[in-house]
């Protein structure tokens, strides 16, 4: 019952995966079948044409060891675990065949260099294995083995970790027969007497002549898009070589090495853009590369052009999404039935059936319609399709989908009007050129003003920016609030203006066009910060990183919340908030360390209001380190002369909290007040972040209540009343209602809503009143109430 | 549009930021102060104590990163320079140039993007920061830290019409 269960789960698990010309065929828990994560893994061939998974099983302890599985293929969709050699737990082990051996690295602590012998299969299954020691290293990182028999490990112990070949004249006993250690190398392709090695810590791959392992010689060098060399391998006509870089958002790459003296980079090609996946392991067969790509599962490129690499199948085999080192290892491409075997760290042995099609590629030209020169920096983009490609410096562009049809093409580049194509054929195996005259734009300046919306006075120094898709200004008001924006094209715009002292002008979309009147943007007084712009807040502290910085808020997760925000408040007029340190990555790369960081306001009048309250939305999030969680985040207000504490905030929390402080309760009222927000990383560390955003001051004095926003919220009748009045919430929400007196003083104190109703039953003197009911969520709405007796 | 063959350079001064130029020269000042006062004492004692050298020794240091900022922020300047071999670029003004040079053939795009301001004592190194990304052999390079958007699409504009001009001179 529980096999059938685990079965239904894991059908179930890959149903919802996403797939494109790659189904699922069979799948083999180590997780139920060993307790154990896995490495990497390799394919091998019996005489009869049985396949066989030859996979790294990471282990746990002395009761889950790590070691080598191998793996029937026999009934793809049920793979058979035949043969297992225990070994000590790593999280590495790479594997290569050559012949009918098995040859697996890891970086276990003396764990040597693991061979078994293939040869008796598929008639027995008790293979014979040795761990065979080289006496100057005990642990290496990856193999390759070339189809001389010439075997080479990668990141051994020894002298700078680069590349030692050894004969497999005898597959059990191998002969050193020289070395290339001139950088430590992670691994390696090679074919004839050329070697071409990925050196990770160095960003580049050489190429280097090994017809006489004894003294190779460095042909070539190049750098990779991420500077982070992870593998590299070669096609059929060794001109070209593609290679991954083991980096968030890293690309595979293409280039030409025909030349080993002036290597040309051709493509390079992303998966899951901008989600943080990271390729790992890529390999060239028959024109299409095969890449295992961590939490993204499993791409198949058409590499069929070098230069325009398009993807063309994928299954994720992972449910972990974005950076990380979650999901696949390994993949296997090379069988003859066409299957893909995949190492899912997490989720096992996946076995698939690719379906190898064509890409339809689309590549041309993008010029100037006036004078023919190239457009640079253009992008063209399928329409419907996630792919966008820019054009280069001599305005071409490749680009292409998996899928043929008829689509639209739609091109633009700033200073220019877009330019659609409809009707775009795209056949699989197919070229489509198409060349793309784009009109240029005519540049002007756009003038306006901000004033006083209640005066008409110009608000001097007033931020001013305009946003669209293309383009992004910004500037500064002058001292009659006038404002010029030079070199701006025509386009629809969203517009917003601030200034301290004023309340932002959230974007409004408008077409602004050469020619058109200029703009006049209204601010209303008050006190209010969505940090759309920089006025001004001053950052102190003593941390060592992960100050207090504004920014769009670059999410961290830790055990599967929110650590840094992912995002500001909604609502507000922008994306930005302040948050400390906001580099993103993993949770502890870039949070609160070692001290304290402050983010002091800039001066606030609260003098011009009778009842003014602070409201904001704080951001405390204090997990992981050694111990309970000590740290803590404290808010303050200064009036100029006394500064007092008005929130100390120890636990921890995932969510945007809302805040609302009365001033009064804490000081008087001054033209000099600040808001003071402390955030600390005591000892022993944790993971500290804080957030701080949708800063305002508001009125709460009956005198300038606004009942027409009030009233949206709930209605209370009748008004005037002699004393028992009816609370009826337009949204029925867990609430509490509570009434004040003129003078702000509380008259009657937290009577719950049932259902959204409440009847307040006031024994209070004639007069005005304040009815302010509070969500237990923490948003507020106020009317006021007139008592007559 | 220039003619092709001649070099082009274009050059980005620093945006002095007072404050600190203030704080380092004052910060410098400081430093030189106590290690003249620390070896003076130490010498004259003639102690065999290494702690006061040690210590002046690490103010000197302090001492010349202030003064290679303040130098930096004065004077200091992105260049970058067209010609046949292709685009280089480097700084002056700063403890070392950091010359680069991408082929033609090796450049694929430029383009504006938001700035990614580096640290701000880490300017004078040239690391990182720069309106101007230029895309080259698959990877990407920024110049420009101290470009507004304004100056970056015209710097852009005018880097371009260099590289057509020198294209159509070698077609």
């Amino acid at each position: 019952m529980r096999k059938f269960f685990a079965a239904a789960c894991l059908l179930a698990v890959q149903v919802t995966f996403a797939q494109t010309n790659i189904s699922f065929v069979g799948q083999l828990s180590y997780q139920q079948l060993r307790n154990s994560n896995l490495s990497n893994l390799w394919g091998y061939t019996d005489e009869d044409g049985n396949e066989y998974a030859i996979v790294g099983v990471n282990g746990t302890n002395a009761q889950n060891p790590g070691g080598v599985s191998v793996v029937s293929l026999a009934d793809p969709a049920n793979p058979q675990e035949i043969f297992f050699r225990p070994g000590p737990a790593s999280i590495w082990r790479e594997v290569k065949v050559w012949n009918d051996h098995a040859y697996i690295t890891t970086e276990a602590e003396n764990g040597g260099l693991v061979i078994v012998d293939l040869s008796p299969l598929p008639q027995s299954t008790a293979l014979n294995s040795v761990v065979w020691f080289d006496p100057t290293w005990t642990t290496s990182h990856s193999l390759f083995i070339d189809e001389n028999g010439l075997l080479y490990i990668h990141g051994s112990g020894r002298g700078n970790g680069g590349v030692i070949m050894y004969d497999l004249s005898d597959p059990m006993n191998p002969v050193e027969v020289g070395e290339f250690d001139q950088w430590y190398c992670h691994d390696s392709f090679a074919r004839g007497d050329t070697l071409y090695a990925a050196h990770i810590y160095d960003g580049f791959f050489s190429i280097v002549d090994v017809s006489n392992p004894a003294a190779p010689v460095l042909l070539g060098t190049q750098t990779t898009p991420n500077l982070f060399t992870h593998n590299v391998w070669l096609d059929d006509s060794g001109n070209n070589l593609y290679t991954t870089d083991e980096r968030t958002n890293s690309y595979v790459g293409s280039y030409n090495i025909s030349d080993p003296t002036d290597i040309q980079f051709q493509d390079k090609l992303q998966s899951d853009n901008g989600s943080g996946a990271i390729p790992h392991n890529t390999y060239w067969l028959n024109h299409f590369l095969v890449t295992s790509y961590y939490t993204f599962g499993v791409t198949i490129y058409d590499a069929l052009r070098p230069h325009n690499l398009v993807e063309v199948g994928h299954y994720d085999t992972s449910p972990f999404t974005g950076d990380g080192f979650n999901g696949a290892w390994g993949v296997y491409p090379f069988f003859d039935s066409q299957n893909l075997i995949i190492s899912d760290i997490e989720q096992g042995l996946i076995v698939l059936a690719p379906t190898y099609v064509r890409a339809c590629w689309l590549e041309g030209n993008v010029r100037n319609a006036v004078n023919g020169f190239p457009v640079n920096n253009a992008t063209v983009s399928i329409t419907g399709v996630i792919t966008a490609d820019p054009t280069s410096i001599s305005g071409t562009y490749a680009t292409g989908y998996h899928t043929p049809g008829t689509y639209q093409v739609v091109v633009s580049a700033p200073g220019f009007l877009s330019a659609t194509v409809e009707g775009v054929v795209l056949e699989s195996g197919e070229v489509t050129f198409l060349d793309i005259d784009l009109v240029p734009l005519v540049a002007f300046t756009l003038q306006g003003s901000v004033v006083d919306a209640a005066s008409g006075d110009p608000v001097p120094n007033a931020h001013v920016r305009l946003t669209s898709p293309t383009y992004d200004y910004e500037v500064l008001t002058d001292a009659q609030g006038i404002f010029a924006v030079p070199g701006v094209f025509s386009d629809d715009y969203n517009v917003v203006a601030g200034q301290w002292g004023w309340r932002t002008h959230c974007p409004v979309q408008q077409s602004i066009v050469i020619g058109g009147p200029s703009l006049t943007i209204e601010l209303e007084r008050g006190y209010y910060d969505d940090f759309e712009f920089d006025f001004g807040w001053a950052v102190s502290g003593t941390a060592t990183v992960g100050h207090w910085e504004r920014g769009v808020p670059v999410g961290t997760t830790f055990n599967g919340v929110f650590s840094n925000p992912g995002a500001d408040v909604p609502g507000d007029c922008g994306a930005q908030a302040y948050v400390t340190g906001n580099g993103g990555g993993a949770a502890g790369n870039d949070d609160l360390d070692g001290g304290n960081t402050v983010l002091t306001s800039p001066l606030f009048d609260a003098t011009t209001q009778f009842d003014p309250h602070i409201r904001f939305r704080r951001w405390f999030f204090n997990a992981g380190g050694s111990g309970a969680p000590n740290d803590r985040m404290r808010i303050s207000l200064s009036n100029g002369i006394t500064t007092v504490e008005v929130l100390n905030i120890t636990s921890s929390s995932s969510a945007w909290v809302p805040v609302d402080v009365r001033i009064l309760d804490h000081l008087e009222r001054t033209p000099n007040m600040q808001l003071i927000v402390f955030i600390t990383d005591d000892e022993p560390g944790h993971l500290v972040e804080g957030g701080l955003d949708l800063f305002e001051m508001v009125e709460m004095s009956p005198a300038s209540v606004p009942d027409q926003q009030a009233e949206q919220a709930f209605s209370l009748w009748p008004n005037p009343s002699n004393g028992q009045v009816e609370i009826q919430m337009v949204s029925p929400l867990p609430a509490t209602v509570e009434v004040l007196d003129a003078l702000g003083r509380m008259v009657q104190e937290g009577q719950r809503l049932m259902n959204g109703r409440a009847t307040l039953l006031l024994d209070v003197p004639a007069g005005t009143y304040l009815v302010r009911i509070t969500s237990d969520a923490g948003d507020r709405s106020v009317q006021r109430l007139v008592i007559g007796k | 549009m220039r003619g092709a063959g001649l070099p082009a350079q274009h050059m980005v001064k620093v945006r002095v930021r007072w404050g600190r130029v203030l704080l380092a020269s004052v910060g410098l000042l400081f430093c030189l102060a106590m290690s003249v006062v620390l070896i003076a004492g130490a010498a004259e004692k003639r102690s065999g104590d290494g702690f006061p050298y040690a210590v002046a020794a690490v103010l000197l240091l302090l001492c010349a990163s202030a003064a290679t900022y303040v130098r930096w922020q004065l004077v200091g300047r992105e260049c970058i320079r067209m010609d046949a071999d292709g685009l280089s670029y480097w700084t002056t003004g700063s403890p070392w140039s950091g010359r680069h040079v991408i082929k033609w053939h090796e450049l694929e795009r430029m383009e504006q993007a938001p700035d990614a301001a580096p640290m701000w004592w880490m300017e004078q190194w040239g690391l990182g920061g720069g309106r101007i990304v230029l895309h080259h052999s698959g990877r990407r390079t920024r110049f420009g830290m101290d470009l507004d958007p304004k100056e970056a699409a015209e710097l852009l504009g005018r880097m371009q019409e260099e590289f057509i001009a020198r294209r159509q001179a070698t077609d």
